[in-house]
């Protein structure tokens, strides 16, 4: 079998390693990340949050009627401040007062203008009966 | 019944620690009937485990209300199969059935391998071993599905959206995936800790690698299946954490299978293919632990539980043993030849393993990001989709085309000219293919179009290659007869290329529309007129209470003549759950997909808001799976020719 002294192998590697952290930087350097918070640290966070909580209390409205679908959340586990939510668009399977959710959106006017909604997906793996 | 269920966990327990343990020092003392007694104790720990299983089962379909276990995930409307599924329904069912595909794998492995492998098997033993008494100490001590509760009347019962028959498959599929890895790996650390280091622990498992790699592939594609049919979001994959962790090993494994071929063939890629195989091994056990824990926001709400503690610390220290052995035994693993030049078959091979690699660490990085920020900020920071579909379209778009260039690229060197023309046909066709989409108006989608012209690229290579070797032989199947695994391996690549055209149809060139309609009123989406005629309400009761599935009928003119009855929303004790309906136009190989998203007002006026999605191409994922079902089974199938081929190369190459 052929053999070679020199490999371009670790050329092909070491060329591959710095093509992937060139693209990270760029990418890094366009794009930004969301964060992700709880209605307990969302104060102090301006444009766009992802916000994930627990609706209490009633919800109003339509979700596809101008004044938008009305509800409150506040956080998963412990008590926190509640944060009025206003959201436009779909609703999606088992949205209920009582669950936990996950809002895309912005803090406007102390309420918080949610464009996207997902409820947690109903999960088999529950905590308790 | 829940005592003997305990008792049989704690002597599948007491088994696998005996196989770690003695099955150590009999492998480091060589004591062959030590070794021998090690061996049995982790073919019994199968037993055992399948007799705690059993019992289980039985009382998972006999709604045994004691079981805690069976109380919380099951209920008595609950028919027999979905009661059976509520196996791996919970946290402590899911690890009970990972015990026992762990336990079967490794009795089976081997047994399978005893006389082949003797010296390696030796050393698989303990590891595998090791692993199920991780298993089954979560079983005994952490999360026993043997808990009683004083009897309950009736159980908590399966959310409507959970008693599919994707549901069915969906999870055992993938655990059949991550537990399956564990054998390569364990195969891997027997062959550096006895020393054996050369191909034959690579041929002893490749079977195990590609079944393993076909189940969480065809698992995860089931689950895409469930989304789009199920969850009613027009979707199938939405980056979220928990279905990159089961992305992630498989990737890693994909790249495991291509270099593995370089190894038997070059003796390359040593160091590198047991980088891999720890790599994928341990990416399983990480999923887990980021799937349990809740470290990271998914819309896949597992509870948190303590499991996840226990699984991060597995996942250090299965990392840390494994690059101490592939550090140890380095010299051990140094490849018989170099890689001769840039433009080779084996060079296909490193940039492929090297942007799958690549890909899977950007994800990787996506999954563990918002966990580092939570550190640094105080919360997270998440990548969101975008993210993640510049990545998958850099490293991506680059595999498709390799996947063209590889099989036709000569072995050891190729010349430029000579690798032109063999590809002219490709070319060719993806270039014409190129213009005709962007004539036809299909241009819109810059990264549709080039993923449409290299994915005609990648489809003509597969044809010229079947081309020339059915001239060669005469015969089609002969030839695929002839090298199963490579043939299998190109059906596979088919099925990829037809999986990445219906992924970029169905999310690149896709239209929604949506609308509140009164009865009688239309809506007009890319060609189809879809008029909302009303409700029907239809009550069904059971023993846990009644349900009222909500049905808006809808027909549809233009391209597609019909009546659409089953989008509807069945709201139950247990929640809302909406039934999309979905209308496959085969002319046009598109999906009509329509969401009865809400309704208002009352009596026979009652609007719907209704959601209109034309999907193209979305129907090639799922046949592309059955597709790449089929070539995993090629690849598999058992070949004496080529085996007999590969012993006479090894051995060889050990004289």
């Amino acid at each position: 079998m052929a053999r070679s002294t020199r490999s371009p192998a670790r050329l092909i590697v070491a060329l591959s390693v710095a093509g992937v952290l060139a693209v990270f930087l760029v990418y890094t350097a366009l794009t930004g990340t969301t964060p992700a918070l709880q209605p307990s640290n969302l104060v102090g966070h301006p444009g766009t949050v992802s916000l994930t909580g627990k609706v209490v209390g009633q919800v109003t409205g339509d979700a596809h009627n101008p004044t938008g679908l009305h509800f409150e959340l506040h956080n998963i586990q412990g008590k926190s401040p509640i944060v009025p939510i206003i959201y436009h668009g779909s609703v999606p399977d088992l949205f209920e007062s009582g669950r936990d959710v996950n809002v895309t959106g912005e803090l406007v006017g102390g309420s918080f203008v949610a464009t996207a909604l997902t409820t947690k997906c109903p999960s088999k793996y529950t905590a308790q009966v | 019944m829940a005592e003997l269920g305990r008792a049989a966990l704690i002597v599948s327990f007491v088994l696998a620690l005996y196989a770690f343990v003695v099955g150590s020092v009999a492998a480091r003392s060589k004591r062959r009937r030590l070794a021998d007694s090690a061996r049995n104790a982790l073919i019994f720990a199968f037993f055992s485990t399948l007799i705690a299983a059993a019992i289980l089962a039985r009382a998972l379909v006999q709604h045994n209300f004691t079981f805690q276990y069976v109380a919380q995930h099951t209920s008595r409307d609950l028919s027999t199969v979905y009661s059976l599924t509520a196996f791996w329904g919970g946290e402590e069912g899911s690890l009970l059935l990972w015990l026992l595909v762990l336990t079967g794998y490794a009795a089976l492995a081997v047994t399978l391998n005893r006389r082949l492998l003797r010296d390696v098997v030796t050393w698989v033993v303990p590891v595998m071993g090791g692993i199920a008494t991780f298993f089954s100490f979560m079983l005994v001590a952490v999360a026993s599905p043997f808990v009683t509760i004083p009897r309950v009347v009736d159980g908590a019962g399966l959310v409507p959206s959970l008693q599919n028959p994707y549901m069915v498959a969906h999870p055992p599929l993938l655990y059949l995936g991550y537990v399956g890895l564990s054998v390569p790996f364990a195969f891997a650390a027997g062959a550096m800790l006895s020393g054996q280091t050369d191909e034959r622990w690579i041929v002893a498992t490749r079977r195990w690698t590609l079944a393993a790699w076909t189940f969480l592939g065809f698992g995860q594609l089931l689950g895409a299946h469930w989304a789009y049919l199920e969850v009613g979001w027009g979707g199938y994959y939405s980056w979220d954490p928990v279905e990159i962790a089961a992305l992630m090993p498989w990737l890693v494994a994909t790249a495991f299978l291509h270099s593995v071929m370089i190894q038997e063939r070059k003796g390359m890629l040593r160091v590198w293919n047991m980088v891999l195989v720890a790599f994928a091994f341990n990416l399983s056990l990480f999923g887990t632990f980021l799937t349990r824990s809740g470290v990271v926001n998914s819309i896949h709400s597992f509870a948190k539980s303590s499991i996840g503690a226990w699984f991060l610390g597995m996942v250090v220290v299965s990392s840390l043993f494994s690059t101490a052995l592939i550090i140890w035994r380095l010299p051990l693993l140094r490849a018989r030849t170099k890689l001769e030049s840039a433009l080779s078959r084996e060079a296909a091979f490193l940039y492929n393993n090297l942007l799958f690699v690549a890909l899977c660490l950007t994800l990787l990085w996506g999954e563990v990001f918002p966990i580092l920020t939570q550190y640094v900020d105080g919360y997270q920071r998440t990548m969101g989709r975008p993210y993640f579909d510049f990545f998958l379209r850099i490293f991506g778009l680059p595999l498709l085309l390799l996947m063209g260039i590889g099989p036709l690229v000569a072995w050891r060197r190729a010349s430029g000219r000579a690798l032109l023309r063999t590809l002219r046909w490709p070319l060719g066709a993806s270039i014409i293919a190129g213009i005709a989409l962007v004539s036809i108006g299909d241009g819109s989608s810059r990264p549709g179009l080039i993923a449409y012209t290299f994915s005609v690229f990648a489809l003509t290579a597969i044809v010229v290659e079947l081309v020339r070797g059915t001239r060669a032989t005469g015969s089609l199947f002969e030839l695929i007869g002839r090298n199963r695994r490579r043939y299998g391996g190109y059906i596979v690549h088919a099925a990829i290329v037809l999986f990445v055209i219906g992924v970029v149809g169905s999310s690149d060139y896709s239209t929604t529309r949506e609308r509140q309609l009164a009865p009688g009123h239309s809506m007009t989406v890319d060609g189809y007129t879809v008029t909302y005629e009303g409700l029907s309400h239809s009550l069904s009761n059971t023993v846990s209470g009644s349900s009222v599935t909500t049905t808006a009928k809808l027909a549809v003119t233009g391209r597609m003549h019909l009546k659409m009855g089953t989008s509807s929303i069945d709201s139950s004790a247990l929640g809302i759950s909406r039934m999309v309906g979905v209308r496959t136009d085969w002319w046009r190989a598109e999906d009509l997909y329509a969401i009865l998203d809400s309704v208002q007002g009352k009596g026979p006026t009652q609007t719907a808001f209704i959601i209109i999605e034309v999907e193209p191409l979305v129907n090639l994922i799922w046949i592309a799976g059955f597709i790449f079902l089929g070539g995993s089974l090629v690849a598999m199938w058992p070949d004496a020719r080529e085996q007999r081929k590969l012993a006479t190369r090894l051995s060889l190459a050990r004289a």
